[in-house]
């Protein structure tokens, strides 16, 4: 087989893979690797065919074999990058990221990823500075401009948010990243139709994902008319729960010697709402879920 | 703040504003940004499904990057939307694109040299079995709705154009696998009388550039050459994948062409009835279901009660057995495609032989072979079935999937 032949196989288990048709590129790969079993193309290529279903185990293994044989395979090592990363290893996929960034040091992307994996260890100063050097080489890079996002989102800086997120729109309107940092900042508002809209938007991209299922099963439940009575409390959270015991008990101290029978009957309904909001947000979730 | 940043601002409070993002899109094409521009044109045409003003902004926009024929083919769409502007520039490339004469290929000179007979690949033809409705069971309901939309106006356009009932475009039949799909495609074909050409994904893709692009635009121009015919493609969300969820320049381009043959931009495409079939239609490219296009859209579902009780009866003829209840069983078996009751049935063979094979004694297939079967297999149509089920509860709203979610409330799915 000839080096174009190889380079054909490869892109086209690529395009197939690209396509969902894993079963296809792996036999591809099966024929090629009978007669290249040592071709650390082939083999990084089925590992990333194996994690794309994910058979993790499979592809971590197939993997190593390759960079047993071509230990500089920039491919081999960005998806080993991944299974540390899925598996939790945060270490050693901190050292092949930075690895790769010694290889690479003007690839947006290493540093986005680099910022991401910062980001899963909660440093986020790390992980905005990591996220700010890869922007000065790619001003477009989706994985950078998601991370700063991710980043102004914990650190609640919302003017900085609306500008990063603003970006990731313009330079990936469509990507699901760029969605799902939309959903939160529209739930983060308070805006909880406009997030169900957008859910409603990933699950018609990909029904099969059961997550975003969910997502959207939870945001129709909280867009529900019989939510409505406790929008102060999903919108304000503990402090307008507070708030309204605070000001009901004060109304209710206020009427007890003017108008005691009214001033029972408002504990009665502040007591009533209270169990409410405890009681039927996840009623409804389970009946939503169910129907 | 600049306007754009204004604009910006509020689309990310305000994401389903239309007016607001096709003000932003023209302001991005204003800005020579025409990249950007498109895909904010192409959020416009999801957002006003049917209106002319997003597919005239992503022609312009396409224009803008050079991409006359998609340009051409967009603007053609947007023609026959309410809310159409003439555009000049448009106009102009169309008429000149109109002035080529008899059919032409796109995509030529790719590996070098037009494509002349010896080029065009070669297609799979379909066997000489005449498949037709009567000979598929279950699907007596499908074959009329079929007849209606697909068949009659292929051999009668006539009248339907005497009612000015819309045709031509393509169809599209979708559903859960091992449902008929292809062997309905094949019967569409001799009904109509037209020879059939069966696509799969190996006949178009090629990694090579450009390479893809000219075997699709070859296949067409066999199918235009060998009219009346239908032109199958199996299989279609590979071939024309989303170019939103694509993440390669080739899978891009790839479905442009298509788009360009199925428009037929300078070229006839009458006489040619394109089907395709798929499992995963919210996989294929939106483009691809908008009018002239893959506009009709045929749901495949699994066999009624009664299509099952009928396949089971014919696929244990001859087969000894001893008072099966075939229609108890049919009952048992719902959501099941034919190939799962193939496998049902081989299922429950293979345990009456063992036992024959162990007792040495031969007995007849029994209720006790269907019951253990049963047990062990499940409808492969389910995981389809609750795929669809999250797109019809969330995402169904714009009656895409209609014929899904009858299907689904009569299985109680939904």
């Amino acid at each position: 087989m000839s080096d174009a032949s190889l380079q054909a196989i490869l892109a086209e288990v690529r395009g197939l893979r690209e396509r969902r048709r894993t079963a296809q590129a792996r036999s591809r790969l099966q024929d090629a690797l009978r007669q290249f079993p040592n071709n650390a193309d082939l083999l990084v290529q089925s590992a990333w065919t194996d994690y794309a279903d994910d058979r993790n185990d499979a592809a971590l293994a197939t993997v190593r074999q390759a960079l047993a044989y071509a230990p500089d395979h920039e491919a081999g090592r960005q998806l080993l990058f991944e299974l540390q990363l899925d598996k939790g290893k945060l270490a050693d996929a901190e050292d092949i990221i930075v690895e790769l960034l010694r290889d690479h040091p003007s690839s947006a992307a290493y540093y986005g990823k680099y910022a991401g994996l910062m980001l899963r260890a909660a440093q986020l100063p790390r992980a905005r500075a990591l996220a700010e050097e890869g922007l000065k080489h790619d001003a477009d890079d989706g994985a950078c401009l998601a991370a700063q996002t991710l980043c102004d989102f914990i650190e609640q800086r919302p003017g900085v948010t609306s500008h990063s997120l603003q970006q990731l729109l313009v330079r990936h309107p469509q990507s699901q990243r760029s969605l799902l940092l939309l959903l939160m900042a529209l739930q983060d508002r308070g805006d909880d139709q406009g997030a169900f809209q957008i859910a409603r938007e990933l699950v018609r991209a990909d029904p099969g994902r059961e997550d975003f299922a969910q997502l959207a099963a939870q945001l129709q439940a909280a867009t529900h008319w019989s939510m409505r009575p406790l929008w102060p409390l999903r919108r304000w959270g503990w402090g307008a729960s507070m708030a309204i015991w605070l000001v009901g008990m004060a109304v209710m101290r206020a009427m007890a010697p003017v108008t005691p029978v009214v001033a029972v009957v408002f504990g009665g309904c502040i007591i009533t709402y209270a169990i409410y909001s405890w009681v039927w947000p996840p009623l409804l979730r389970r009946w939503m879920a169910r129907t | 703040m600049t306007q754009r940043d204004e604009i910006e601002r509020r689309l990310l409070s305000q994401p389903f504003d239309a007016d607001t993002r096709m003000q932003y899109a023209r302001l991005l094409l204003e800005a020579n940004e025409a990249e950007t521009a498109l895909a904010q044109f192409d959020l416009v045409c999801q957002q006003q499904a049917g209106q002319a003003v997003g597919h005239l902004g992503a022609a312009r926009a396409l224009h803008g990057l050079g991409r006359h024929a998609e340009a051409l083919s967009r603007y053609a769409q947007a023609r026959a939307m309410p809310g159409f502007e003439i555009d000049e520039d448009l106009e102009r490339i169309e008429s000149q694109a109109r002035r080529r004469t008899g059919p032409q290929l796109s995509v030529i000179s790719g590996g070098g040299g037009d494509l002349g007979p010896s080029n065009v690949i070669s297609l799979q033809r379909a066997p000489e079995e005449r498949v037709r409705f009567a000979d598929i069971i279950g699907v007596d309901a499908l074959a009329q709705t079929i007849r209606l939309k697909i068949i009659e106006p292929f051999l009668n356009p006539g009248l339907f154009q005497r009612f000015r009932k819309q045709t031509g475009g393509g169809i599209l039949l979708y559903g859960p696998p091992g449902c008929g799909k292809t062997m309905i495609a094949r019967a569409v074909a001799n009904e109509c009388n037209a020879e059939f050409l069966s696509v799969g994904i190996a006949d178009v893709l090629n990694m090579w550039i450009g390479e893809s692009e000219r075997n699709l635009a070859a296949l067409f121009e066999k199918a235009r050459s060998r009219a009346p015919c239908v032109l199958f493609f199996d299989e279609i969300d590979a071939l024309a994948y989303a170019r939103s969820k694509a993440h390669s320049e080739h899978t891009r381009t790839v479905v442009n062409e298509f788009l360009a043959q199925l428009d037929g931009i300078g070229r006839d495409n009458r006489g040619v009835l394109v089907l395709a079939a798929t499992n995963m239609p919210w996989d294929v490219d939106p483009a691809m279901k908008r009018p002239g296009r893959f506009s009709r859209q045929i749901f495949v579902s699994p066999p009624d009660a009664d299509g099952r009780r009928k396949m089971l009866e014919i696929k244990l003829e001859g087969v000894p057995q001893d008072g099966l209840d075939l229609a108890a069983i049919a009952q048992r078996t719902h959501n099941f495609s034919g190939a799962d009751l193939d496998g049902l049935i081989e299922l429950a063979k293979e345990k009456a032989l063992r036992d024959a094979l162990v007792n040495g004694k031969e007995r007849p297939l029994g209720r006790g072979d269907f019951d253990a079967a049963l047990s062990e297999v499940r409808p492969s149509t389910l995981d389809w079935l609750r795929t669809a089920r999250n797109l019809v509860r969330y995402a169904g709203d714009d009656d895409s999937y209609r014929d899904v979610e009858a299907y689904l409330k009569k299985s109680k799915m939904l």
